[in-house]
């Protein structure tokens, strides 16, 4: 029937939401410590060049 | 919307798409590569030789809106309620560019009715991750 295959079709697309979902947190996660390794670098870098 | 399909009543339903489970999806996979499709038929699903695996753009409303599909072998000496793994190569030239979508397979059988669906992947020119 035309409702099972709504029914099939909201379900294939929860299951990508959710897991878009969970890869959006990880990738937002991953952002924010490469850009805090990022700082960390320049940090380093800005003070070697004072010093030298 | 989405969260209709929590009620009790959907959830009874929920279980029919969940007889095919797809493993080891990644997600992403090289474009114009052979791409190969691990799932196992559950106890619950018998199979039949029309039964078809589909790759599908994410928010398809529809079985016919396949963007590519092979036929899904039936077991050798298939017993019947018992699980058998399955595998099948798509080749790279039926696969979708890198076109920035997320896809996913789906399991649908000779009447059309889905009986699972995997996680999403998009088609990537980069190394996969």
């Amino acid at each position: 029937s035309s409702g099972e295959a709504s029914v099939a079709s909201h379900f294939a697309l929860v299951t990508a939401y959710e897991d878009i979902k969970k890869r959006l947190k990880e990738t937002e996660k991953e952002n924010y410590s490469l850009k805090k390794k990022l700082r960390q670098m320049d940090e380093k870098l800005s003070g070697k060049n004072e010093t030298s | 919307a989405l969260q209709d399909l929590s009620s009790p009543s959907s959830n009874l339903q929920m279980s029919n798409f969940a007889h095919v489970i797809f493993q080891n999806v990644a997600k992403s996979y090289l474009p114009n590569a052979p791409l190969e499709c691990h799932y196992t038929l559950t106890q619950y699903i018998l199979p039949h030789p029309k039964d078809w695996v589909g790759i599908f753009k994410v928010g398809w409303s529809t079985p016919r809106d396949y963007f590519t599909f092979l036929w899904s072998p039936m077991p050798e000496k298939y017993v019947a309620e018992s699980t058998c793994n399955c595998v099948l190569t798509f080749q790279g030239y039926y696969l979708p560019n890198d076109d920035g979508e997320f896809y996913q397979f789906c399991y649908v059988t000779n009447k059309g009715e889905i009986r699972g669906a995997s996680t999403p992947f998009q088609f990537r020119a980069s190394s996969p991750v």
